[in-house]
């Protein structure tokens, strides 16, 4: 039966080439604009390493504190001692409780880290570092700018990067600041040049010495900031300075937290409120917030948003909407092609139904000659997404940020193209499939 | 002959429904397309009021506390760095730098004079090294900083929109509340935020030589010609004067780029699915066409036969689609024409309305070329075949 169906649905697409061409034009291109759409997402949001918790992790990326507006009351007391009048005056600072004076955001202190966000109970890790360290360096004469991540030893746990060899550093290397260094394994090559193996070479960090290289990772296909880095050294290695600003818990710190299962996140934000109220009111401030976002949040920060929204999920109700808009259109043409098309065979239907076939066979047939045409529309998709994936890739569109075609992106594409196939086949199909006998016998040429 | 058309469109309406309703969403997306170049091309065109080719910038965080032994190593690096036979010029400023990113604002109506304006600080020699055009008057020097007031230069975008109707040279304000300025000079544009962003009223204040935590950014121009091995002579002269490897150098070239890339990636993106859309819907539409002509052959026939002439054939098709274009251009305009009434659009509003003319054109003229083949396919049809075909 369905061989029956494939084997008129090729018949008809060679009988009109004009028409063939410019469905499968449509079909695909719109096909492979969302497939690299999801591509896109796949790669930056999806559950890949280094970021396959990605659905227990939060990070603390930034911190507010902020201080109410004050006001003076002065009151004066007089009293009358031995016939002379004398003022009492008392000054008292009241502060203006929800009035925002002052705002100040910054990333996390290692001091907050250490002090409270270490002790909180519901994660299962937490883990500490710096992800901005810019350092420029010159192996062959050629300016090479790297961006460092100072970690601690839980980053490792807690992100389960693929080691091409070696390992991560253990917590007794953090103690010591030993000069070790992890390194990405793209870096590495452009660094050294590319060999067998990177491991025990060592690499100049400026003033702070050579650091030995104790292992390799792959590259992260993410623009994740907190995993994106080109080299990862101790956290202890950090100045002081850049752990703990003067004023009160600000500092370059990142925290993530990785929760027991994905149901204990909204439990650890509750803690995260608790933390905040127990911090130590100083410096002017009387209020302070800790901004917590998940993988999602953070990958919207970058286009939406500020340090202190959580933009994730509207971020991704504004891509689904703009795709689903930038559908609407391929589809109703294709709708519209079809509807006129499908009168061609008004006489084949005709002598089908005479002969007794019902209307919901017919429904039937064409939309399955419909997702024959879409499927074939979607691997001509398959090609083309390909083809701009490396065309993107290599002009480095998206930064570090490397496409690839997944298992799971083209699981997602064979979905989109059924969908796409049913929704332009359902309306057509169902039009004609409705026409009846005696008019398309007549109309129709055999 | 209109009301005519529109009869012979309702006749067919089931039929031209799918085909209006998509006429109104191509419409909106080339709205959206076409007043979003717009805009940007026109904040592009805008002149930059600097010259960032062959300009280096060492990003740097001095010691906050102010010694003398820091500002003597400040100074002493100006110094070396000009030395350099490669160099043209040196000059001091704060983060706020053309690419950059940072912004700073600040704003009063003290003495009267109400402006709200970004502004950074720069030493004397901010001007040189960015080749700055000065409209009238001059930037500031070293012996302006003895007088009595702090010698600023503003932007013409400034005098523009603040100093209506004054002779902005010698016009003194209070800056902040401690500060009194006076302005020495105006200078032509500086749009520093990037190419592709509206220039904001700007100032440049003197960097004293006390605010050592002021010193946030070196720019240096080197000759032109210069390699990039000139990169790791700053580098060394500057890790040297610091003992520290805590600043980062890069080509203004380079942030130029990536800060460029953040508007055309978008803007091509945006623009390919565009032409996309339209390619898509032109062919649809020629299809279309073709069939419905073919499928109405006896009606052509017939009204030949009765004395129609090949003109009058055809123009009643690309009648047809025009009105039915037309009806659709004005569906769409009247949601998109409100679009600025109800919330504030990331563009202009005259860029806007150009963009909705523009992108009318494009869609009139497509569907005009895309009736005329099919049309005059109907329009040749000779009267006897398709009555013999009937």
């Amino acid at each position: 039966m369905l061989k029956n169906y494939f084997k008129i649905a090729i018949k008809v697409l060679k009988r009109n080439k004009l028409y063939t061409f410019i469905s499968l034009f449509g079909i695909s291109f719109t096909l492979m604009v969302l497939m690299l759409a999801s591509a896109v997402l796949e790669n930056e949001l999806g559950a890949n390493p280094p970021l396959s918790k990605r659905d227990r992790i939060l990070f603390l990326p930034s911190f507010t504190g902020q201080g109410f507006e004050r006001e003076k009351i002065s009151t004066y007391d007089t009293t009358e001692v031995n016939g002379v009048m004398k003022i009492d005056t008392t000054v008292t600072t009241k502060i203006i409780e929800g009035k925002v004076a002052s705002n100040t955001v910054s990333s996390l202190s290692y001091k907050l880290y250490k002090d409270h966000l270490s002790r909180m109970k519901t994660p299962e890790l937490i883990s500490v570092f710096i992800d901005y360290a810019p350092l420029d360096v010159y192996p062959q004469g050629q300016k090479l700018t790297l961006n460092g991540n100072l970690t601690d030893a839980a980053y490792w746990k807690i992100f389960d990067f693929r080691f091409v060899e070696g390992g991560p550093f253990t917590r007794e290397a953090v103690d010591n600041k030993a000069n070790v260094i992890i390194l990405r394994e793209s870096t590495a090559e452009k660094y050294f040049g590319k060999q067998a193996s990177y491991l025990g070479k060592e690499l100049a960090w400026g003033i702070q010495g050579s650091f030995k290289v104790v292992g390799v990772v792959k590259d992260a296909h993410t623009s994740n900031r907190s995993v994106r880095a080109d080299f990862f050294v101790p956290i202890s290695w950090a100045g002081e300075n850049e752990l703990d600003y003067p004023q009160a818990y600000f500092g370059s710190c990142v925290v993530a937290l990785l929760a027991k299962t994905p149901a204990d996140m909204p439990k650890m934000e509750e803690e995260l409120r608790n933390v905040e109220n127990n911090l130590e009111k100083a410096n002017n401030f009387d209020r302070y917030m800790i901004h917590e976002k998940n993988a999602a949040d953070v990958y919207a920060w970058q286009f939406m948003g500020t340090q202190e929204t959580r933009k994730g999920g509207e971020f991704l109700g504004i891509v689904l909407g703009v795709l689903a808009f930038f559908l609407v259109i391929p589809i109703l043409n294709l709708v519209n092609l079809n509807v006129t098309r499908i009168f061609e065979r008004s006489s084949e239907i005709g002598v089908r139904k005479a002969f007794g076939a019902k209307t919901g066979d017919l429904l039937l047939q064409f939309l399955f000659e419909n997702l024959i045409i879409t499927f074939l529309g979607g691997i001509i998709g398959v090609f083309l997404s390909l083809l701009v994936m490396n065309v993107l890739n290599r002009a480095e569109v998206f930064g570090v940020t490397k496409l690839t075609f997944n298992l799971s992106v083209l699981f997602i594409s064979i979905f989109i193209t059924f969908v796409f196939g049913i929704l332009s086949g359902f309306l057509p199909a169902w039009r004609i499939a409705k026409t009846p006998v005696a008019g398309a016998l007549k109309t129709g040429k055999l | 002959m209109i009301a005519h058309y529109f009869k012979l469109i309702w006749k067919r309406k089931g039929k031209n429904a799918f085909l209006f309703v998509q006429l109104i969403f191509v419409f909106w997306v080339v709205f959206a397309v076409f007043s979003y170049g717009i805009s940007q091309y026109r904040y592009y065109a805008s002149p930059l009021g600097f010259d960032w080719r062959e300009v280096y910038r060492v990003q740097i965080n001095f010691k906050t506390e102010d010694t003398a032994a820091t500002r003597l190593m400040i100074k002493s690096l100006k110094h070396d760095l000009k030395a350099m036979p490669e160099t043209d010029q040196v000059s001091y400023s704060v983060n706020v730098s053309p690419y950059l990113g940072n912004i700073w604002g600040n704003g009063n109506d003290n003495d009267g004079f109400v402006f709200n304006a970004r502004y950074m600080y720069a030493d004397e020699d901010y001007a040189r090294v960015w080749k700055i055009p000065m409209k009238s008057g001059r930037f500031y020097t070293r012996e302006d900083l003895n007088s009595k007031y702090t010698p600023v230069v503003v932007t013409q975008k400034f005098v523009d929109k603040f100093m209506k109707g004054k002779e902005p040279l010698g016009f003194k304000f209070h800056f902040t509340k401690e500060m009194e300025t006076e302005i020495i000079g105006v200078a032509e544009n500086f749009k520093f935020q990037g190419d592709f962003t509206e220039e904001d009223p700007f100032l440049f204040v003197p960097l004293a030589d006390d605010a050592t935590d002021l010193h946030q950014a070196i720019n240096v121009r080197v000759k032109p010609g210069t390699g990039p091995e000139v990169e790791k002579k700053i580098n060394d002269l500057v890790e040297n004067a610091t003992k520290n490897n805590d600043f980062s150098l890069v080509k203004v070239d380079i942030t130029r780029k990536s800060t460029n890339s953040r508007t055309y990636i978008p803007l091509a993106a945006m623009f390919f699915l565009a032409i996309f859309l339209i390619i898509n819907i032109s062919m649809g539409l020629f299809g279309i066409l073709r069939y419905n002509i073919a499928r109405r052959i006896p009606e052509i026939g017939l009204r030949k036969a009765v004395g129609a002439s090949t003109g009058a054939v055809r123009r009643q098709f690309t009648g047809e689609m025009l009105v039915l274009v037309v009806l659709a251009f004005v569906i769409a305009v009247i949601f998109a024409v409100q679009l600025p009434f109800i919330t504030t659009l990331p563009i202009e509003k005259d860029a806007y309305f150009m963009g909705i003319g523009a992108g009318a054109l494009l869609i009139f003229v497509l569907v005009y070329g895309c009736t005329l083949a099919p049309s005059q396919q109907a329009a040749m049809t000779l009267p006897a075949k398709a009555l013999h075909e009937e």
